[in-house]
C-alpha cells in the first residue's frame, strides 16, 4: 500500500467519525456521550484557556495527547486527524490549474506563511492577558461552531431528519460564509487556511521541530525531477531542504517520487533540512506579541459584556461570572449543539466585538428547560461549568435555583393590561414552585370604541415577582403577542454575577 | 495563430452560421426550435396563469373527525365514581361498573390514550396522570383486542424529560403500548365549525384510530378554575394554543365538540390544588383517592369540581360544553354510579 493510501484511510476515519460525534448529539443519551472528543484533543484550547485562568480543565488535558503525536510523528494531526484539513484536501481535488508549472506554483512555500505563528503569538499573549479569541481561528471551534450554526439548519432545512429543529440566525450566515469561502480556497492554493491562518498548525508546527521522525530525502538518489514538490500539502519544499516546522506529514512526497528517495524515519541525518524552526524572526515574533496587547486594550476596554451589562446577553446555566467566561469561552458552539429547546444561539456584536458568537439565550426562539443541564456537560473548557441538577434546581443545600436573569412584563403589550383581553399564559407555564408569576383580578383602562371614552373593565393580569423568577424565558417563548414578546426576560439578576442585579438581597 | 480546435458540430454550425443563406434543412430546424421553446414558454404560463391570485390558495379546511363513541348497552351508567387508595383498583371497578372495556375496546381496534404528560414533573407532584393508571389502561386495552395502543401528547415542555419524569413512558411501554410525541408534520386541521374555533390542527394520528380514551389528571388551573377531562384536549392539539386563552371556556367547548372520546378516566388519586398546572412543590398536593370513568365529557368534569373545591359557577368551559350539547350537566338516577373500593 502507497504510504499516501494509508493517511488517507486515517484522515477518512477521522472525517467520518468527527461528523458521527457532531452531527450526532441529540436526545437524552447524549448525556454519556464524547461529543467533544476532537475540541479536548486540541491542544491550542488547553493553552490558551490554562494562560487565561490558570487551570487546565478536565478533558483537555487529552491536548497532552496531540502534543505528544507532534513529539514522536510531526504534525500528523494537520492530515491524518483534523476534520478541517482533510475537508480541504476534499476541495482540492480538482485543482484550477491542472498544469506541472500550476501545482508546483501552488505548492512552493511563500515568505506569507509565516503569519499563522504570529497570530498564534497575538493570540496567546491576549489569553494571557485574559482574552481568549483563540476560538475565532481554531480549525476545531470553527468547524463545530459552522456544523451547529450552519451546516445542521440546511440539512434540516432540506429535509434531513435531525433530532430538533435549528435555526439559522444571523451569526450563522457570518459562520457559514468563512466556512465556504476556507473551503472554496483551496482550488486555487491547497490548504490555504492551513498554511497561512491556523494557529493550532502554528503551535504544533512549533513544537513539531523537535519531532522524533520525520521525512528525509536520500540526495543520493534524487534526481531532482521536482514531483515531491508538486504534490506537497504543507508547502515544505521537500525537493530541496524541508521545512519541517511546515510539514503535515502527508506522505504524498514519498508516494510521488520515482525513485523512492523519500523516507521516513528515526532521526534522520538533519543536514537536508534548511530549517527545522518556524519561519519567524525575532521583529516579527515581537510584533506579534505586540499585536496581541493592542488587541487586549481595544477589546477589554470598549464598551462590552466584560464591563458593562447588556439585558440581550444572557448566559446559559452554570456560565462563568462574564469575565471568566469570557477567558475560557471557545465559541465553539458544543453548547448550543445539545440544547434541547435550542434556546442557544450564537451572539452578535450584543457583547461587544469579543462577544461574538459565544453563546447567549434568545428566547422568541426557545426556553431554558428548567432541570437542563446539558450545556455544562458538553462545555469542553468549563466556560460553562457542569451543574448537579440540586444545584441547578435549588434544591438543598443550595438555597435558590439558577437564574439565568429575571422576566419583566411590557404593560404596553400585554393583552390584559393593554387591551383588557383575557391571556394568563405565562403564568400558566411559569415553572418555578410557587409561580414566579402570579395573576390578579385588576381593573385596568383600555380604549373604548363608540364614545371614545377608556373603558374599565377587571380582567386576570400578570405580575412577575423577582425574587423567584429564575429567568429561563419560557413566558417570553410562549407569549401570545409574537415578534416582540410582551414580557421579557434580560440577564439582570443573574446568579453568577455580583454586579448585574436589581434586588438587595440579605445574605451574600 | 492557430485556429482554435473545434469538435466536429461545433464547426458545423459555425461554418452554418456564416452562411448568407441558410439551407433549407437548417433554417427548418432553427424556426423549429423557436417555435418549441416559444411553445413550451406559451405553454406553461397557460397553465400557470391566474388573473386574480398573487398564489395558490391553500383553502383547507380540514375534515371532521369521526365520532369515537360507541353504543352502549342499556342501563349502562354515564359515569361511574370510585373512591379508594389505590389508582388501579380504581380504574379495574370503574370499568368493571361500567360493562366492562370489551364494551368499549374491541378485538382490532386501533386505541388513542391522551394522557396529562405535558410536564417535566415525577408523578407524586400530581401534574400528569398517574402512570400507573396509564399502565393499567394500555395493558387492558391489549387484553380487550387491542391491535395497536398509542399515547400521545403535545407537551408543554421537553418532550423527552415529560414522557421520563411522569414515569408514563416506561409503564405504558412495559403494558405493550407506544409513546407518540407528534412532530410539526404530525397534525392535520380539523374542521370544527364551533362558536370560536372554525378548525384548528389535531393529532394527525386521530385519523388513524377508530377508539380515543382521554386520561386526565384532577388539577388546579389559574383562568379555567381547573383543568379535568375536556381541557386535556388542548394538550391534544397543535397550532397556536397560546391565543385560545382569550376565548378559553368557548375554546375548550368547541374542541371537545369536535373530539368525541370512546371514554373518559379521570385520575384524581393526586390533586394539585394550587400552582396549577405545572405545580412543582409536594405541598399543593393532596390525595384525592378518587377515579371517574365515562362516556360523558361533561359528565365527567362537572361530578370532578367538588374534588378541586371547584363550584359549576366558577369553571365557564364546562357549561359552555354543555351548551353546545356535549354532554349532560345534571344527571338522573341510575346514570351515575358511585363505589368505594375499600369497602
Amino acid at each position: 500500500m502507497q504510504p499516501r493510501t494509508l493517511r488517507r484511510i486515517f484522515a477518512g476515519f477521522f472525517l467520518a467519525l468527527f461528523f458521527f460525534l457532531s452531527l450526532g448529539m441529540g436526545g437524552l443519551w447524549v448525556q454519556t456521550y464524547p461529543a467533544t472528543l476532537f475540541l479536548e484533543l486540541d491542544p491550542l484550547h488547553g493553552l490558551a484557556t490554562t494562560l487565561a485562568t490558570g487551570v487546565l480543565f478536565a478533558g483537555l488535558a487529552l491536548g497532552l495527547v496531540t502534543l505528544g503525536l507532534t513529539l514522536v510523528f510531526g504534525r500528523v494531526w494537520c492530515s491524518w486527524i483534523c476534520p478541517l484539513g482533510v475537508l480541504q484536501d476534499c476541495a482540492a481535488i480538482r485543482p484550477k490549474d491542472k498544469s506541472e508549472r500550476g501545482a508546483r506554483l501552488r505548492n512552493r512555500y511563500r515568505e506569507i506563511f509565516h503569519l499563522k505563528y504570529g497570530i498564534l503569538i497575538a493570540l496567546l499573549v491576549a489569553a494571557a492577558f485574559g482574552v481568549t479569541q483563540t476560538g475565532l481561528l481554531d480549525p476545531i471551534a470553527l468547524l463545530v461552531r459552522s456544523v451547529v450554526g450552519t451546516v445542521m439548519p440546511i440539512l434540516q432545512h432540506v429535509g434531513v431528519p435531525l433530532d430538533r429543529t435549528a435555526h439559522l440566525t444571523w451569526g450563522g450566515i457570518l459562520i457559514g460564509a468563512i466556512l465556504v469561502t476556507i473551503l472554496a480556497l483551496p482550488r486555487i492554493l491547497p490548504r490555504t487556511f492551513c498554511r497561512l491562518l491556523c494557529p493550532l498548525g502554528a503551535l504544533l508546527g512549533a513544537v513539531a521541530r523537535y519531532s522524533l521522525f520525520r521525512i528525509n530525502r536520500d540526495e543520493g538518489k534524487c534526481t531532482h525531477c521536482g514531483a515531491c514538490q508538486r504534490s506537497c500539502q504543507g508547502a515544505c519544499d521537500p525537493h530541496t531542504k524541508l521545512r519541517v516546522s511546515e510539514c503535515t506529514v502527508c506522505f504524498n512526497c514519498m508516494s510521488a517520487c520515482p525513485e523512492g528517495a523519500i523516507g521516513y524515519g528515526f532521526l534522520p541525518t538533519q543536514a537536508a533540512e534548511r530549517t527545522s524552526a518556524p519561519d519567524l524572526t525575532r521583529r516579527r515574533a515581537l510584533t506579534a506579541a505586540g499585536a496581541g496587547v493592542v488587541g487586549v486594550g481595544l477589546l477589554s476596554t470598549s464598551v462590552s459584556s466584560r464591563n458593562t451589562s447588556h439585558p440581550k446577553v444572557i448566559r446559559p446555566p452554570g456560565a462563568l461570572p462574564e469575565e471568566e467566561f469570557l477567558a475560557k469561552c471557545i465559541k465553539c458552539g458544543a453548547c448550543m449543539k445539545v440544547c434541547p429547546t435550542n434556546v442557544l444561539q450564537p451572539a452578535g456584536l450584543e457583547g461587544g466585538l469579543e462577544g461574538l458568537w459565544t453563546p447567549i439565550l434568545v428566547n422568541e426562539i426557545g426556553y431554558c428547560e428548567p432541570t437542563c443541564t446539558r450545556c455544562g456537560r458538553h462545555c469542553p473548557t468549563g466556560a460553562i461549568r457542569p451543574l448537579s441538577f440540586a444545584e441547578r434546581v435549588g434544591q438543598p443545600p443550595h438555597d435558590h435555583a439558577i437564574r439565568l436573569g429575571t422576566a419583566f412584563i411590557d404593560r404596553g403589550r400585554c393583552l390584559p393590561w393593554a387591551s383588557g383581553i383575557p391571556c394568563i399564559v405565562c403564568e400558566e407555564v411559569c415553572p418555578v414552585s410557587p409561580k414566579a408569576i402570579s395573576v390578579e383580578k385588576t381593573s385596568v383602562f383600555v380604549g373604548s370604541s363608540r364614545d371614545g371614552a377608556p373603558r374599565r373593565v377587571k380582567v386576570l393580569v400578570p405580575y412577575v415577582n423577582p425574587e423567584r423568577c429564575i429567568g429561563c424565558g419560557v413566558c417570553e417563548n410562549r407569549c401570545p403577542v409574537m415578534g416582540k414578546r410582551a414580557i421579557r426576560v434580560s440577564s439582570v439578576g443573574e446568579s453568577r454575577s455580583r454586579k448585574n442585579q436589581i434586588l438587595l438581597l440579605g445574605k451574600e | 495563430m492557430s485556429e482554435p480546435r473545434d469538435e466536429q458540430g461545433d464547426l458545423e454550425e459555425r461554418t452554418a452560421h456564416r452562411e448568407q443563406v441558410p439551407s433549407r434543412r437548417s433554417a427548418l430546424l432553427r424556426v423549429g426550435k423557436a417555435l418549441l421553446i416559444g411553445g413550451a414558454f406559451g405553454a406553461g404560463a397557460a397553465v400557470f396563469h391566474d388573473p386574480k391570485n398573487p398564489v395558490r390558495k391553500r383553502a383547507q379546511k380540514g375534515k371532521t373527525l369521526p365520532s369515537f363513541e360507541v353504543p352502549v348497552a342499556p342501563g349502562t351508567p354515564r359515569l361511574v365514581e370510585v373512591r379508594g387508595a389505590d389508582p388501579v383498583k380504581n380504574l379495574q371497578l370503574a370499568l368493571k361498573a361500567l360493562g366492562g372495556l370489551e364494551q368499549f375496546i374491541r378485538p382490532g381496534d386501533r386505541v388513542l390514550l391522551k394522557p396529562n404528560m405535558a410536564f417535566d414533573r415525577t408523578p407524586e407532584l400530581g401534574s400528569n396522570t398517574s402512570p400507573e393508571v396509564m399502565g393499567e389502561l394500555t395493558r387492558l386495552c391489549r387484553k380487550a383486542g387491542a391491535k395497536e395502543v398509542v399515547v400521545a401528547e403535545n407537551t408543554l415542555f421537553d418532550a423527552d424529560r415529560c414522557v421520563e419524569s411522569s414515569g408514563i413512558g416506561e409503564a405504558v411501554r412495559r403494558a405493550g403500548g407506544k409513546i407518540l410525541i407528534p412532530g410539526k408534520k404530525d397534525y392535520a386541521e380539523v374542521r370544527l365549525g364551533g362558536q370560536v374555533l372554525d378548525s384548528w390542527p389535531f393529532f394527525k394520528k386521530l385519523f388513524e384510530v377508530n377508539k380515543v380514551i382521554n386520561v386526565p389528571t384532577a388539577k388546579h388551573h389559574r383562568q379555567s378554575r381547573v383543568s379535568l377531562g375536556m381541557k386535556n384536549w388542548m394538550g391534544a392539539i397543535g397550532g397556536e394554543r397560546r391565543r385560545m386563552h382569550q376565548k378559553l371556556a368557548e375554546s375548550i367547548a368547541d374542541l371537545a365538540a369536535g373530539l368525541r372520546p370512546t371514554l373518559v378516566v379521570l385520575d384524581a388519586s393526586r390533586l394539585l390544588m394550587r400552582h396549577g398546572p405545572t405545580g412543582g412543590s409536594l405541598s399543593d398536593v393532596t390525595p384525592g383517592n378518587a377515579l371517574i370513568a365515562g362516556w360523558d365529557q361533561v359528565a365527567v368534569d362537572a361530578r370532578a369540581l367538588p374534588l378541586l373545591g371547584a363550584t359549576l359557577a366558577e369553571v365557564l368551559h364546562v357549561t359552555a360544553a354543555a351548551r353546545v350539547g356535549v354532554g349532560k350537566l345534571h344527571l338522573e338516577d341510575g346514570e351515575l354510579a358511585v363505589i368505594n373500593a375499600d369497602a
